[in-house]
């Protein structure tokens, strides 16, 4: 099959969604839901599982009526041209702070742990290449990639949990309902955005081998998602005291740090560091991908690997714009909560309601 | 004698240098003519015959095409003949035994059978008179060869006697009878170089196509092994046998196989080496996407399990497609094993597979970037070994890796007798005498020799190359990043072999994208008795094996 035009297995879908959650897991997702909440964070966790999950249900319902068709195209079938480029552009705008928080943040990491005499752009450079290879490359590889990724993401992750489960005890879960109710379900709300993935889902269906099983990619995806936010938020709960404001480099890699195998891999974080590079090389693949898609319906050019070298030099643009770590920080506690919030829980399920609506008007019309 | 002499030395005299340079004048054949195809038919005459063989063959300049002439005695008239053959290429007892004897001999006798009466009364007998036709004479009576053709076309002619067949030219008849009597010499069967075994057959491949044919036949005895011949080269006219279980192997990829093969639009095939990468998806690709093996016993395994083996005349090896990665760490003596040992050996060669491939780089990246991987009492000893080293790591590392190459590259280009002086070459100078004069470290020989012996361990040639060639390339990946360089590296690796497919058969099959991984052709080897299904991407037309209860007398007995 044309490498252009290649449509996902299912498990490739599931295999996407899982390697943009496990992301957020590692760059301190699970930590910002604990600032918020305190020791609530589990119920909290389960609370906005269920928030999510009722939004996750409706969104495959609203899309039952359009086959092979995203957000775009439901724009453009809703208002037009005009409504389509406005959507357009403000979702490639997501998808570029989104990969440039990832980037930027986990660059500073690597830059304050093993490359301290490096400038930021030689460890930049790296992922660029990776990213521009990767889509030049096309889905199918992307795609197939994840898959391997995933797999060893997903078990790096595990055994970091357990690897200091040994430490847990009921203390640091406790009072469990957290500082009050109104934190922890009101305020706590806002944790929504920590299912992020369930943007992809706006664009997922007409890459798609088989649309009909959409509705199975996504809650298997959301499922296992969830399962994940929940087991990453025990450890970390149990490491850190969560009044302390001094936020960690790192939640998960300094859980990583604590676990010890024997004498000889005193510092087995070194070797989890390299799958995490491996799972933010894939997101980041995926992110670009998914803007160049977005660009290629706005645009109407032949082919999305063309936009591949403009998009990846945007990135490294924005990613070299100086900040510091407190404004980073914010971006990604802050801003970046409220941003998804309101365009994807808000904006996306709009676009989605009225498109049914004007649906359901043309066919009672018809009829 | 005095005056020569001093005339010697002092005189001048012309070099005796000889010196000869190709001239550059274009001398080319016009591409047409070269590619017109030869639609010559045979004539009823034999010297018009013999004329053109002689401009065909330039049998004044060519010394090993043969004619013998002779006359052909039959029903009291003597018809001219001629024989065509390739000196060394036929079987002269064949020709003086079934071709000239019959022919000169048996035909008189014939003859004289032939003409008696049959009597019908006591006075009256009838002399029998057939319609005589001089060519079903000779084919159905004179020549007891059992391969034998009649050609009109002197473009097949000419094909059959290069390849060593006998050409019979008669007069007055406008065919030619092509009658098989090769007998060149080749190579017997001997023990596979490259794929020995402990338990297993130590038959191997040679050189001769259909001796390798009859290997197969002899081990897979059903009719339903289909083995089509082919022609490959435009001047070479190699043969090329396609073979595959019709009743097992899905049509869509012998198809594709056969498609491919056909549509070669080349001078000449040499190798079985060069058809692979004629015929592979991604040419650019440097790992391979094919398996080469020189084993009938394994080429007939992968029949059975429904792909295909193109064998090349000339070549003692047979190529099996599809190939994915997991077939590159198998071995032929895997099958052979209890599944516990050949799963411990996948085990190692996966191992090994990873370790010639980036040792030498995690190396250079673990003593530069990420110290804190290792103890720090190991940490002190290679700083301590370094210290003395007047160069930086990856110089120090690049040195000891070309020269490992160099060593091999040698050892396997010098004959059997001067191999082992290479290796203690290799080893003294290059491993006692660079440590004691303080060019690289100790421990860097034991990572150079680690990483040399786990590239051995890999089961494939050709992957072994592309083993060998990319670990220089995470050699300065390490070198430039660390963990990430490597990373980087990985990742498009990754990403090249995610793209890649062996005719239609991902190459991370099974496993990526994810199929049913219970099936046989896993990295992790079922027992023998499990082993029900055949590999589920390569889609056969039997996709079962095995009975779910394949050892009936252990139900038999209950």
């Amino acid at each position: 099959m044309d490498n252009n035009n290649y449509m996902l297995q299912k498990s490739e879908a599931i295999c996407i969604f899982l390697i943009i959650m496990a992301n957020k897991l590692i760059l301190n997702v699970p930590y910002y839901i604990i600032s918020l909440v305190g020791t609530g964070a589990i119920v909290n966790v389960i609370y906005i599982g269920l928030l999510d999950f009722v939004f996750v249900f409706v969104l495959i319902k609203l899309f039952d009526k359009f086959q092979n068709s995203d957000i775009i195209d439901i724009s453009e079938y809703l208002g037009g041209k005009p409504l389509k480029w406005i959507i357009g552009i403000i979702f490639i705008a997501v998808f570029f702070i989104v990969a440039f928080i990832t980037l930027v943040d986990f660059t500073n990491i690597l830059q304050r742990i093993y490359f301290s005499d490096f400038p930021i752009i030689y460890i930049l450079l790296f992922f660029i290449a990776a990213i521009s290879i990767a889509n030049l490359s096309g889905l199918r590889a992307i795609s197939r990639t994840t898959s391997f990724i995933v797999v060893l993401t997903l078990i790096s992750i595990i055994v970091t949990l357990f690897g200091i489960w040994g430490d847990v005890t009921i203390e640091n879960f406790t009072p469990i309902l957290g500082h009050n109710l109104r934190t922890t379900f009101l305020v706590g709300a806002s944790n929504c955005f920590s299912m992020y993935f369930i943007t992809y889902i706006y664009f997922i269906k007409p890459v798609l081998k088989d649309p009909v099983g959409f509705k199975k990619v996504v809650l298997t995806s959301y499922g296992l998602s969830w399962l994940l936010l929940l087991l990453t938020i025990i450890p970390i709960m149990t490491l850190f005291n969560i009044d302390v404001s001094n936020e960690p480099i790192n939640a998960l890699y300094l859980i990583a740090r604590k676990i010890e195998l024997g004498n000889f891999l005193q510092r087995v974080d070194a070797l989890f560091i390299f799958l995490w590079i491996l799972s933010i090389f894939a997101y980041l693949s995926i992110v670009i991908y998914f803007i160049n898609r977005t660009m290629k319906k706005l645009i109407n050019v032949s082919n999305e690997k063309m936009l591949t070298f403009s998009n990846c030099s945007i990135l490294l643009g924005l990613a070299l714009i100086p900040i510091n770590i407190s404004h980073l920080r914010f971006i990604e506690n802050t801003f970046y909560r409220y941003m998804i919030l309101i365009i994807i829980f808000g904006l996306g399920m709009l676009i989605m309601l009225l498109a049914n609506v004007k649906f359901k008007w043309k066919g009672k019309k018809k009829a | 004698m005095i005056k020569e002499f001093f005339h010697k030395i002092f005189s001048y005299t012309d070099s005796e240098k000889y010196e000869f340079i190709l001239s550059n004048t274009n001398n080319n054949i016009p591409k047409e003519e070269y590619e017109k195809k030869d639609t010559t038919t045979v004539y009823p005459t034999l010297s018009v015959n013999l004329e053109y063989i002689k401009t065909k063959y330039n049998l004044l300049i060519n010394t090993d095409i043969k004619t013998r002439e002779f006359v052909l005695p039959i029903k009291s008239k003597n018809f001219s003949a001629c024989l065509l053959y390739i000196d060394g290429m036929v079987s002269e007892n064949a020709i003086n035994e079934f071709i000239l004897q019959p022919l000169l001999l048996r035909n008189s006798i014939t003859m004289q059978e032939n003409s008696n009466t049959t009597a019908i009364t006591k006075n009256i007998s009838v002399k029998r008179v057939r319609k005589f036709n001089l060519e079903d004479f000779i084919y159905n009576s004179l020549i007891p060869q059992n391969s034998i053709t009649k050609e009109t076309r002197f473009s097949q002619i000419v094909s059959n006697v290069n390849s060593g067949f006998c050409a019979l030219i008669v007069d007055t008849l406008p065919v030619v009878f092509c009658i098989e009597t090769k007998g060149f010499k080749g190579r017997s069967v001997t023990e596979p170089i490259t794929e020995s075994v402990i338990k297993g057959s130590h038959e191997g491949f040679v050189e001769n196509i259909r001796t390798n044919t009859s290997m197969i036949r002899k081990i897979i005895n059903n009719e339903k092994l289909i083995i089509e011949e082919v022609s490959v080269g435009k001047i070479s006219q190699t043969k090329v046998a396609i073979c595959y279980m019709k009743d097992i192997t899905n049509d869509d990829l012998v198809a594709e196989a056969k498609y491919r093969i056909n549509h070669l639009d080349i001078d000449f095939l040499l190798s079985s080496g060069q058809l692979e990468q004629f015929i592979k998806d991604n040419a650019n690709m440097a790992f391979p996407q094919m398996i080469s093996t020189e084993r009938p016993d394994r080429t007939c395994h992968y029949l059975l399990s429904g792909r295909v083996a193109v064998l090349v005349n000339g070549s003692p090896f047979s190529i099996i497609l599809p190939a994915v990665l997991i077939d590159l760490l198998t071995s032929a003596e895997d099958a052979n094993l209890n599944y516990h040992y050949a799963n411990f050996l996948r085990f190692i060669r996966a191992l090994a597979l990873f370790f010639a491939l980036t040792l030498p780089g995690m190396y250079i990246a673990i003593t530069t970037y990420h110290h804190e991987l290792i103890p720090s009492e190991l940490l002190s000893a290679i700083i301590t070994a370094r210290e003395a080293i007047p160069f930086p790591i990856i110089f120090e590392i690049l040195i000891m890796e070309l020269s490992f190459e160099l060593i091999q590259e040698a050892s396997i280009r010098v004959s059997s007798s001067f191999s082992t002086t290479v290796g203690i070459i290799g080893a003294l100078i290059l491993g006692e005498a660079a440590v004691s004069a303080n060019i690289v470290s100790p421990i860097l020989i034991i990572i150079v020799a680690f990483t040399g012996i786990s590239g051995f361990a890999i089961t494939d040639n050709t992957l072994r190359f592309a083993i060998r060639m990319f670990r220089f390339m995470y050699i300065v990946l390490g070198y430039a990043a660390g963990f990430l360089g490597i990373t980087l590296g990985f990742y498009i690796h990754f990403l090249l072999l995610a793209n890649t497919s062996s005719f239609g058969v991902p190459y991370f099959a099974p496993y990526i994208p994810f199929s049913n991984i219970t099936e046989n052709n896993n990295f992790h080897m079922k027992p023998v008795w499990k082993r029900e299904r055949r590999s589920q991407f390569l889609n056969t037309k039997k996709p079962e094996m095995e009975n779910s209860i394949s050892m009936k007398w252990r139900k038999n007995g209950q």
